[in-house]
C-alpha cells in the first residue's frame, strides 16, 4: 500500500502543529480555543491559519477553557463542525461545559495534550489529566506518535458525526513527549479529506428555523432512556472505530488497528500492555527481547473509552502473564487506570491472567529501555510462576 | 434632555403594543404569580421572537419558560446551558450563524447570580470579543431559584436566607456589584437599564439591542421583582418596579459603546425609603440602614447622570 497516497506534502512538525493540521484538513466552521502548556502551540497555529487565509472559520479566543468548551457546544448544537485543544488543569476548567458535550450528542472534536496536574508544580507530562475525565461520555483516543494524532482527528469527526454514535471525541497526546516532538509528518489534501469526510447533512438540535427545546426532564423513564441511548452509542463507537480505520487505509494507506494495535503477539507467551507514545519504546524493548529468544509481544491501547473489551480477551487469549505500564495513578484504588480496566475487563470473564502493575513516567519521568526491559523479565518471570509484586512504582524502586 | 442622537435606530411607536408581535409563552406557565421575569420575558419573546434562538441556565427562567417533563412552554428554539458558561454558548452558536450567513437572534436569559456571580468570567470574555448576542439579565438581587440566597447583586442591608438577620448581623453587609455600569465599560455596542414598570422604554431597548448585535453585543439589564423573594404581596410588582426608578434607585439609562444616555428621569424624586418599605426583606432596617442606602443611591445616580451629561457635552462639541 502507498503510505503517502493522497498526501499534499510531508512537513516536519511538532505534535501540536499536526493536530493544527488535523483540524485545518477538516474544516472546521468554528474553532474555540484557549492557551495552556504544552497545547499552546496549537492555538497560535490555527490562528496562524486564519491569519494567513488558509482556514475559512469562525474562532473563539475565549477568556478560559469553560468558554473555549462552551462556544464550541454553541455552534455544535447549530450544526456547525468545531474543534477544541486543551491539556490538564484547562482540562479542568472546562469540565462544567467538557460534561455537557456528550450529554447533549455534539460531534464535537477536541484534543488533550496529556499532561501532569497542580501542585506542585508541572507541567510534565502523565495521562493523570484525562483519566480524571474518562467516565463523562466523551470517547478517548490515545496515540503514539506525530502522524497518528492528525489521522486520529480525521477519523474522530468520521465517528463523532456518525449518525448512530454522536458523541464528541477526545484525541489525546502525551504532553511534550509529542506536543513538542518533531517528525516528518503526511499532510492529507483538503480535497482527500473531504472525499473520507463528507460535510454535508451534518445533525443540528436546532436553529433559527427549527425549533427545538430541550425540555426539563423529570424523574421518568425519559431520563433512564437518554442515558442507555448514550451508553448504546459508545458500545456502537467500538465497531465504528474499525470500520472508519479500514477506509481510512483505503483513501490514506495507514492504519493503527483500531481500538487496539498487536505487536508481535501471534506467538507472544507473555504481554506488554501500554498507552501512549512510550508505546514506541516498548516495541523497541520486545523487538531486543524477541532477539534473545523472549516471546514477548505489546498490546498498545488506543480506545481507552469505551474500552475495548472484546478486542482485549482477543489479543490476550494466549498470553500467560501481562505486564501493565501506566502513567497515572487512580487515587484509593492500589493501582492505575489502565490496569484496573484490565482486570475489570478480563477477571471474570475467563481470562484471569496473574498480570503486575508498573506506574512509571509521572510527572514527565522518561519511561526507558532499560525500566521496560525490567518490565519484560518480570513479567516473564510470573509466566514462569515465580512471586510478584502486583504494583511497582518504577520510579521509586 | 437633548435630542436623541443615537447610533443605533429603531421605529418609534407611540405606543407599546404597536411594535409587538405574537405572544410566544402558552398560557398557565408555572411562574409564581406577579412574576416580573414572566412579563419580561413574554416581552422579549413579542419584541425579537420571530428569529430568535434562547439560552437559558438553569433556575426560575428554564422551568417557567422551557416546560417540563410534559412539552415545552413557548414556541422558540431553546438551548440550556450552565450558569458558568452561556455567555460563550451563545456566542459559538452566533458566530456559526455568521460564518454560514444565516439570519437569528441568539439570546441569552440568564440570571444576576450567572451574570454577577457565577458566569461573570464567560459573560466578560463575550463582552471583549464583541460577540453578536443579546444578553439579558433579570436581577431578582439574588438566587431565587434555589430559595433567595446572596448573589453579588443582592443589595445593601438586605435581608436573604444567607444573609441573615441575627443579633449580629442584619442581612447583607455589602453594596451590590453594579453590572449594567461594568458592562457598558466593557465598551460594548449596547447596554441598558430596564424594568416592567416601563414597558414602552423596555421594548424600544429590546428593538435597539437587536439592532446593536449587528456590529456587536447587547447587555440588557432588567429589574426583576420578584414576590416570593422580596416578601412583598404579589399584585406590587408594577408599582415595585416603578418606584424603583422613582426613588432613582435603579435609574433608566442606555449606553452605545461608552456613550451615556438617560432614557427616563422621574419628575419628582422620591426619598429611597417609599421603595424599601414596600418589600419585606428590609423590614429589619433601622433609620440608620435608609439614611446610608440613600445616600449610596444618591452616588449611583449622580454617577450616571454624569456619564450621561458628559456623553452629551462630548456629542454638542463635536456639532
Amino acid at each position: 500500500m502507498d503510505m503517502v497516497q493522497n498526501t499534499e506534502k510531508v512537513e516536519v512538525v511538532s505534535g501540536n502543529k499536526s493536530a493544527a493540521y488535523g483540524a485545518y484538513v477538516c474544516s472546521p466552521d468554528v474553532i474555540g480555543i484557549y492557551p495552556i502548556t504544552p497545547q499552546t502551540s496549537v492555538v497560535e497555529d490555527l490562528t496562524q491559519f486564519i491569519a494567513d487565509g488558509r482556514l475559512d472559520a469562525e474562532i473563539v479566543e475565549a477568556e478560559g477553557e469553560i468558554s473555549a468548551m462552551a462556544s464550541v457546544i454553541g455552534a455544535s448544537a447549530g450544526g456547525a463542525r468545531t474543534f477544541s485543544s486543551t491539556s490538564s488543569m484547562g482540562l479542568f476548567f472546562m469540565f462544567d461545559s467538557y460534561i455537557m458535550a456528550p450529554l447533549y450528542r455534539l460531534p464535537i472534536v477536541m484534543v488533550n495534550s496529556n499532561r501532569e496536574l497542580l501542585p506542585p508544580n508541572t507541567v510534565a507530562c502523565s495521562h493523570q489529566d484525562i483519566m480524571e475525565v474518562i467516565e463523562t461520555g466523551w470517547i478517548h483516543i490515545h496515540v503514539e506518535n506525530c502522524q497518528e494524532i492528525l489521522d486520529a482527528i480525521i477519523m474522530a469527526y468520521r465517528i463523532a458525526e456518525d449518525p448512530e454514535i454522536l458523541l464528541p471525541v477526545d484525541v489525546c497526546y502525551d504532553g511534550f513527549y509529542l506536543s513538542y516532538l518533531r517528525e516528518p509528518v503526511n499532510i492529507p489534501s483538503i480535497e482527500a479529506v473531504n472525499n473520507f469526510l463528507p460535510t454535508q447533512d451534518r445533525p443540528t438540535l436546532g436553529g433559527p428555523n427549527n425549533v427545538f427545546s430541550c425540555i426539563y426532564c423529570g424523574a421518568d423513564q425519559e431520563m433512564a432512556e437518554l442515558r442507555y441511548r448514550q451508553q448504546d452509542a459508545m458500545e456502537k463507537s467500538k465497531e465504528k472505530l474499525e470500520q472508519v480505520e479500514q477506509e481510512f487505509a483505503q483513501h490514506f494507506g495507514r492504519s493503527y488497528g483500531g481500538q487496539l494495535e498487536e505487536y508481535r503477539m501471534e506467538d507472544a507467551e507473555i504481554a506488554l500492555f501500554c498507552m501512549g507514545s512510550h508505546a514506541g519504546t516498548a516495541r523497541v524493548v520486545v523487538d531486543q527481547k524477541r532477539e534473545q529468544g523472549i516471546k514477548v509481544g505489546l498490546v498498545k491501547l488506543r480506545m481507552f473509552r469505551p474500552f475495548p473489551q472484546e478486542r482485549v480477551l482477543t489479543a490476550l487469549k494466549n498470553v500467560k502473564a501481562l505486564g501493565v505500564i501506566d502513567r497515572s495513578v487512580a487515587f484509593g484504588w492500589k493501582g492505575g487506570h489502565l490496569y484496573r480496566e484490565l482486570r475489570s475487563a478480563l477477571y471474570g470473564h475467563g481470562l484471569e491472567i496473574p498480570m503486575a502493575d508498573y506506574i512509571a513516567g509521572l510527572g514527565g519521568h522518561d519511561i526507558t529501555i532499560p525500566l521496560i526491559e525490567r518490565v519484560v523479565d518480570e513479567t516473564k518471570g510470573i509466566a514462569e510462576g515465580k512471586q510478584y509484586q502486583e504494583i511497582t512504582w518504577l520510579a521509586l524502586e | 434632555m437633548a435630542e436623541e442622537k443615537t447610533l443605533f435606530k429603531f421605529p418609534k411607536a407611540k405606543r407599546v403594543y404597536e411594535q409587538l408581535g405574537e405572544d410566544r409563552l402558552s398560557n398557565g406557565i408555572i411562574a409564581c404569580p406577579g412574576c416580573a421575569e414572566e412579563l419580561g420575558l413574554r416581552y422579549v419573546l413579542r419584541t425579537l421572537g420571530q428569529d430568535a434562538t434562547l439560552f437559558g441556565i438553569p433556575g426560575c427562567s428554564i422551568l417557567m419558560y422551557m416546560g417540563n417533563s410534559q412539552g415545552s412552554y413557548s414556541n422558540v428554539p431553546w438551548f440550556m446551558g450552565a450558569m458558568t458558561n452561556i455567555a460563550a454558548m451563545a456566542s459559538g452558536y452566533s458566530r456559526y450563524l455568521q460564518k454560514t450567513k444565516q439570519k437569528g437572534t441568539p439570546i441569552v436569559i440568564a440570571g444576576d447570580g450567572s451574570a454577577s456571580d457565577v458566569g461573570f468570567q464567560s459573560l466578560s470574555g463575550a463582552a471583549e470579543r464583541g460577540e453578536k448576542i443579546i444578553f439579558i439579565c433579570l436581577d431578582n438581587e439574588g438566587y431565587m431559584n434555589t430559595g433567595m440566597q446572596r448573589s453579588s447583586s443582592t443589595p445593601y442591608k438586605s435581608w436573604t436566607s444567607t444573609t441573615p438577620v441575627g443579633e449580629f448581623a442584619r442581612g447583607k453587609n455589602k453594596e451590590a456589584k453594579y453590572l449594567p455600569l461594568l458592562m457598558a465599560f466593557h465598551n460594548i455596542a449596547y447596554t441598558a437599564t430596564a424594568n416592567v414598570g416601563f414597558l414602552q422604554d423596555y421594548v424600544q431597548k429590546l428593538n435597539k439591542a437587536k439592532e446593536a448585535i449587528q456590529h456587536g453585543m447587547a447587555y440588557i439589564h432588567l429589574l426583576c421583582p420578584c414576590d416570593t423573594g422580596w416578601r412583598y404581596p404579589s399584585d406590587k410588582t408594577i408599582d415595585i418596579s416603578q418606584k424603583a426608578v422613582d426613588t432613582n434607585y435603579f435609574p433608566l439609562w442606555e449606553a452605545e459603546y461608552g456613550h451615556f444616555r438617560m432614557t427616563y428621569e422621574p419628575k419628582k424624586v422620591l426619598p429611597v425609603k417609599e421603595y424599601i418599605s414596600m418589600q419585606g426583606k428590609y423590614r429589619h432596617l433601622k433609620d440608620e440602614d435608609l439614611e446610608e442606602i440613600q445616600e449610596q443611591t444618591d452616588k449611583r445616580y449622580n454617577r450616571i447622570k454624569a456619564l450621561a451629561e458628559s456623553g452629551e457635552k462630548q456629542a454638542q462639541a463635536k456639532e
